[in-house]
């Protein structure tokens, strides 16, 4: 009865993209590589992310975790939690979803160059800072020092555990990994991310904090961090605010005046500091 | 030079509409008045403001956004395509005799929808091709109060044409040449010399019969002050009442918030796009069970400081007609008006 018109680029349609690999990091998470079935590659920036549409049951924002340098796919690794992402994990190889992206912005890696990087990841904090890493690995003359504190609770929610023999192994890499509660037999250390910060030696002023992980810890992690003398723009995190359609319109994601979808969803702390929702 | 009509002539002319376009009038059912799709045996009404505002037309409460179908490749069984495609509305509407608080409704989702930033495909397609009438609001109810936030009863930006209604005769102006065109009927006559000047004196007495509850400034500065009365306990002590039902966002003629829903019937569906209420709770719940705005103060304020505040600063727009709907609506009895008077004496 109501007529219709066909119109291929709405912001909201999805366009298919074909898993091609997936494999479960933890019980809770797994990977998956896609491709777009038309070939296109995604074109994105660390830090971004994409809606994903499982059509019939619904979308979810996911942020990207593998790098830009690999332009044949991309790569999401996803925690089972609601319907879209439990509908995710019954998928296998083959099977093709709705992608809308890249959104929202990336962090600003150009501007990091020639500093110092702490780069903190808390939980599943890890999955956007993995292309992060990945960058500014495979630039590494660009940049000067870096640090990765990376803090589970247990030591089976370890994601990427290849990535993380990789870097423990590198040289010109100061990787450590911590767990709140240990399992029998583990040598490492034991706490929640900040008790590396004491002995941390680190130079606040040629130095940027990159931290992703759950509210708590960005408020123990961002009141160490000032207490080390960190200027607020200099430390960078990325918000996860329920970011329904991506493109600035449903308001879902608002924190205060700040569409985090569009805005965000990386932020400097300086950007965000005097938005009273924004941290609770 | 405006035309008129005589009410007689009223219906014959919707009736005409109707055949070009789809005509939205309001209909007198169980004693409201409600914004439907015309039909002739059920004629129409102009004697109170409708219960909904017209926001549902260019944004329907629940829309098809686009299409999908998976199939199977019979040879290869393993193998699955998924076909897309967005769907965009083109219908040629009418929206007939809606207040002008309604109109400023929709000005204000131009804002939101076809302003800055990505334009939203389905609001640009209806907006394109529809047209507005008018209705200058000459009884203004207790619960308004479009002049104190930038509005008028009876003049109508943004409308293809206004009526003005002097006792069984309708003085039409025409704001746009495609309003122009709606009435170039032999319904129409002149309008007297002596009637153009009742009306004037109509227009003129609407205006002074509106109180304003409160006084703003210009709109950066009701920005500023809006933020600067965030943490006051008025938030909490006003909204004590709130049922969280998301009654005002439903009726309010600028709440655009929307969600978006799958609906499967075998290996094909549709995506559907709602409206949301960010007065419920469940709102910005995200999937880790964190929730921004758990408590319902947060939520109230957070609606008021959107209107009042944010959209000023990112949209440089009120989000607020005056219309009134919020207030008569709540079944919690809140006032938005005294609760903003109350935040902008403390600043």
């Amino acid at each position: 009865m109501r007529p219709e018109q066909l119109h291929p680029q709405s912001i909201y349609t999805p366009k298919p993209a074909c898993i091609v690999k997936t494999q479960a990091l933890t019980a809770n998470e797994r990977l998956f590589r896609l491709q777009f079935v038309d070939g296109s590659p995604l074109g994105h920036q660390p830090g971004q992310f994409v809606e994903v549409s499982v059509l019939g049951v619904g979308e979810a924002p996911l942020t990207i975790t593998s790098s830009p340098r690999q332009p044949d796919y991309f790569e999401l690794c996803v925690r089972r939690v609601g319907n879209v992402t439990n509908a995710l994990h019954e998928l296998s190889e083959g099977a093709v979803l709705g992608i809308r992206g890249p959104l929202g912005r990336g962090f600003p890696l150009a501007e990091f160059q020639r500093q110092n990087l702490l780069i903190i990841a808390g939980g599943i904090g890890i999955i956007p800072l993995r292309p992060v890493i990945e960058h500014v690995l495979s630039e590494r003359d660009k940049f000067k020092d870096i640090t990765i504190l990376y803090g589970v609770k247990h030591p089976d929610e370890r994601l990427f555990r290849d990535d993380i023999a990789c870097w423990e192994g590198r040289e010109d890499v100061d990787f450590r990994l911590t767990v709140d509660r240990p399992m029998e037999g583990w040598a490492g250390h034991v706490g929640v991310v900040t008790t590396f910060f004491p002995k941390l030696n680190i130079d606040p002023l040629n130095t940027v904090a990159i931290i992703v992980g759950p509210p708590i810890m960005y408020k123990f992690v961002l009141l160490g961090l000032s207490h080390k003398g960190f200027a607020d723009q200099k430390v960078f995190m990325s918000f996860e605010r329920r970011m329904k359609c991506g493109v600035g319109k449903c308001g879902h994601c608002q924190i205060n005046g700040v569409l985090t979808c569009r805005q965000g969803p990386t932020f400097s702390y300086a950007e965000i500091k005097d938005l009273r929702e924004a941290i609770g | 030079m405006p035309k008129s009509i005589t009410q007689d002539k009223l219906a014959d002319w919707l009736n005409r509409i109707s055949q070009k376009y789809q005509l939205w009038a309001s209909q007198e059912r169980e004693g409201i008045s409600l914004l439907s799709p015309y039909q002739p045996e059920a004629g129409f009404t102009l004697e109170r403001i409708p219960q909904l505002s017209a926001k549902g037309v260019l944004f329907p409460q629940s829309e098809c956004m686009l299409k999908y179908c998976y199939k199977k490749d019979p040879d290869n069984p393993e193998q699955t395509d998924l076909s897309l495609e967005g769907v965009e509305p083109h219908l040629k509407t009418v929206i007939w005799g809606i207040p002008p608080c309604d109109v400023a409704g929709i000005n204000f989702f131009k804002h939101v929808f076809t302003g800055s930033g990505y334009h939203d495909p389905y609001f640009k397609a209806r907006h394109s091709e529809c047209l507005i009438v008018a209705l200058a609001c000459q009884q203004p109810e207790t619960t308004c109060f479009c002049t104190a936030v930038g509005g008028s009863p009876v003049e109508s930006p943004g409308a293809d044409l206004l009526l003005t209604r002097i006792d069984h005769e309708y003085v039409v102006e025409a704001i746009t040449p495609k309003g122009a065109e709606l009435i170039d009927e032999d319904l129409f006559g002149m309008p007297e010399e002596k009637i153009l000047k009742v009306v004037e004196q109509a227009k003129k007495s609407a205006c002074k019969s509106l109180e304003a509850p409160f006084k703003l400034e210009s709109l950066p500065v009701t920005a500023d002050k809006m933020l600067k009365v965030f943490e006051s306990p008025h938030w909490k002590e006003a909204t004590r009442a709130c049922i969280s039902c998301g009654i005002c966002t439903f009726i309010c003629p600028t709440c655009y918030c929307f969600n978006m829903a799958d609906e499967a019937q075998g290996m094909c569906g549709e995506r559907l796009r709602c409206w949301d209420a960010c007065m419920f709770p469940g709102y910005t719940l995200e999937a880790s069970g964190h929730n921004p705005r758990l408590a319902k103060f947060q939520r109230y304020r957070n609606r008021l400081s959107h209107k009042f505040s944010y959209l000023i600063t990112n949209n440089q727009v009120l989000g607020c007609t005056g219309c009134g709907r919020c207030i008569k609506e709540c079944p919690a009895g809140i006032d938005m008006r005294r609760i903003i008077a109350h935040l902008l004496k403390e600043v």
